[in-house]
């Protein structure tokens, strides 16, 4: 096989990828204390954000239908769990995006997204440090 | 090239259609598990009827691989239908058993779980609870892992913190967020289904009513704490009634013999496992009169274990000052609550020092340290003064004074309790003999014959002690106490 044809099935690969990631589900808290562990499909949410309430630090799962969820996990640390997935990246300090989720953007001094569902943008969503990844991955 | 193959066929298994038995098309996506049972394969679809198709389970799991995975030997589930995970309880009542190391990893690794399109839980046993928590990303079926500590501790001791998200944000003025707030997560409201899925005892399908009465007292700190709830009418028992009046019209799981449990549950939560305090719920402290705060040096305390001592010790603290605190025993953690805030109020970090009358026996130490105990919870202890101890007592009276505490035989190292004391007690009036008096006066031996002795611990009651004494000693030592005090602080330029 050719090296081009290898880059052609590299290419392929990739965007089987992005129509079957390797990562669909993410365990949270459940919101009804008899369940254990809930999976999150990640399908559904639109960020994932740092969240501190009553002096504990967790990540929050917002998804397009306006809910929550949580986890311990740090940001970072979900971060390289979502590593292979094509939807998400990260923007900011504080974000990382669906892709497939963005319903708008405003350009500012960053820039502020709009998601599929909720109705208040996410200001500052995408910082300069990942502005020319994040275009990138736009196009 | 392989690896590209095996992501396109995944993606077009999805599309596929399973052909069952009767010759029926039954779509990869609608099926929501695999279940072998009666010597054939069933396929189970979301509101409609089991299919059953040709061939064995193991055949399926080859075939399916990547969108299915074996949880049980009968079961073989869709993996983007699983919700969650949920304790596993044994369908049969299990007998209560201590469990070895490689039995409890083994009900690590099993759970049930829940399904999209139906309401039927699955169960996933140890064979293959492993890999299926490789497969879903986590290391634990029966809590999030990482755990925050608080949510830990409160697992380990079996409790649940309801909405806390949401109590957490809750306006306590919006009346109607308060209400939909308790609509939702009051425990009294709940009826029986709902709390068999939160307080089942494990080995049986009953709620288990230790946990639930531990809960609801939790809650209704929570909600007390939060302002949503208002505290007690000051007594205990009318908490009681409150909630066993709720729940005998909702699930009716509480009987009146479980007013015990409450009280040792309530005592448990507060005194051993410190999780908040009787003063918290606005229960009445009942011995508030038989203490106060003293105006002039409210660090200085003046403490009887007798309530008998309540008017002597009260004019003595009232002329010097002083802080006083009456018991009737061992101290009520209550009033310790009560006691040591009114202390805080007044003097703030300064450290206390204490004045104590007790009897001389094993009783009165151990008010005594329990007293001292309560009060270090919150403040630190510059000094414990014994009042009354053996030298107190004119030594020619001692022996016409004492009364015995214990009564046991000894021989070498062999000790047997005479009755009515037991063995406790005996053990207990030895080392506080031993570690705390050590003297002769206070311990008669009598030989019984066959190198047994009969060896008595006396006590001396502080009623027995000159109240002058008594005076005179406080009165000294405060003197001392007050000296130092005025050496202590900075001249004034």
């Amino acid at each position: 096989m050719s090296r081009g044809e290898t880059d052609l099935l590299k290419q392929v690969l990739e965007k089987l990828m992005y129509l079957d990631p390797p990562i669909k589900k993410f365990p949270v808290t459940p919101e009804d204390p008899a369940m254990a562990v809930y999976f999150l499909d990640l399908k559904d949410v639109c960020y994932i954000t740092t969240k501190s309430d009553q002096g504990r630090d967790e990540t929050m799962f917002m998804t397009s239908g306006g809910k929550a969820y949580f986890s311990n996990l740090r940001l970072t640390e979900i971060e390289k769990r979502l590593k292979e997935h094509p939807h998400y990246m990260r923007t900011s300090k504080f974000y990382l995006i669906n892709l497939t989720k963005i319903r708008g953007l405003k350009v500012s001094s960053a820039r502020d997204l709009w998601f599929e569902g909720i109705k208040e943008p996410v200001a500052n969503a995408v910082t300069s440090t990942y502005l020319a990844e994040f275009e990138k991955k736009l196009q | 090239m392989s690896e590209l193959l095996k992501r396109i066929e995944k993606i077009l298994l999805t599309e596929r259609s399973l052909i069952g038995k009767e010759g029926e098309f039954v779509p990869v996506k609608d099926i929501i598990y695999l279940v072998s049972k009666r010597g054939g394969v069933f396929a189970a679809l979301a509101g409609k009827k089991e299919v059953e198709l040709p061939g064995n389970l193991n055949a399926w799991e080859k075939l399916l691989s990547g969108l299915f995975v074996q949880t049980h030997r009968q079961y073989l589930v869709a993996l983007d239908r699983i919700e969650g995970t949920f304790e596993r309880f044994p369908e049969e009542p299990e007998e209560e058993k201590r469990l070895t190391r490689a039995e409890l990893r083994a009900k690590d690794d099993e759970c049930e779980i829940s399904l999209r399109g139906t309401t039927k839980r699955i169960p996933v046993t140890a064979v293959y609870g492993q890999k299926l928590k490789k497969t879903l990303g986590i290391t634990r079926f029966h809590y999030l892992a990482p755990e925050n500590p608080s949510d830990r501790a409160l697992r380990l001791y079996g409790l649940i913190d309801f909405g806390w998200r949401e109590l957490y944000s809750l306006d306590k003025r919006d009346k109607a967020a308060v209400e939909a707030f308790k609509a939702k997560w009051d425990i009294k409201l709940f009826d029986k289904s709902r709390m068999l899925s939160y307080f089942r005892l494990f080995g049986a399908n009953v709620i288990n009513t230790k946990r639930v009465i531990k809960n609801l007292i939790y809650q209704m700190w929570r909600w007390i704490q939060k302002g949503i709830e208002e505290p007690s009418d000051g007594n205990i028992r009318s908490l009681w009634y409150k909630i066993k009046s709720v729940l005998a019209q909702h699930s009716n799981i509480l009987g009146s013999g479980d007013v015990d449990t409450f009280y040792s549950t309530l005592q448990e939560m507060v005194e051993d496992q410190e999780l908040f305090r009787y003063k918290d719920f606005g229960f009445m402290d009942m011995n508030e009169p038989y203490r106060w705060i003293g105006k002039k040096n409210p660090e200085i305390i003046l403490a009887s274990e007798k309530l008998g001592h309540y008017l002597f010790i009260k004019k003595l603290a009232d002329e010097q000052g002083v802080s006083f605190i009456c018991l009737k025993g061992e101290p009520a953690v209550i009033s310790m609550e009560y006691f040591s805030d009114d202390l805080t109020a007044k003097c703030g970090g300064k450290p206390l020092t204490i004045f104590s009358i007790s009897d001389v026996d094993p009783a009165g130490y151990s008010i005594e340290r329990n007293l001292v105990k309560g009060l270090e919870k919150a403040h630190q202890i510059n000094k414990v003064v014994k009042l009354v101890d053996l030298s107190i007592y004119p030594a020619d009276l001692v022996s016409l004074i004492r009364y015995p505490v214990v009564s046991y035989e000894r021989k070498g190292d062999q000790v047997k309790p005479l009755p009515p004391a037991t063995m406790g007690q005996v053990t207990k009036a030895r080392s506080w003999f031993e570690e705390e008096i050590n003297d002769e006066q206070l311990l008669t031996e009598k030989d019984k014959g066959g190198g047994w002795k009969v060896v008595t611990i006396h006590g001396i009651e502080s009623d027995a002690a000159e109240r002058d004494i008594i005076e005179d000693r406080f009165k000294a030592g405060l003197n001392r106490l007050l000296k130092r005090k005025v050496r202590a602080k900075p001249a004034k330029k």
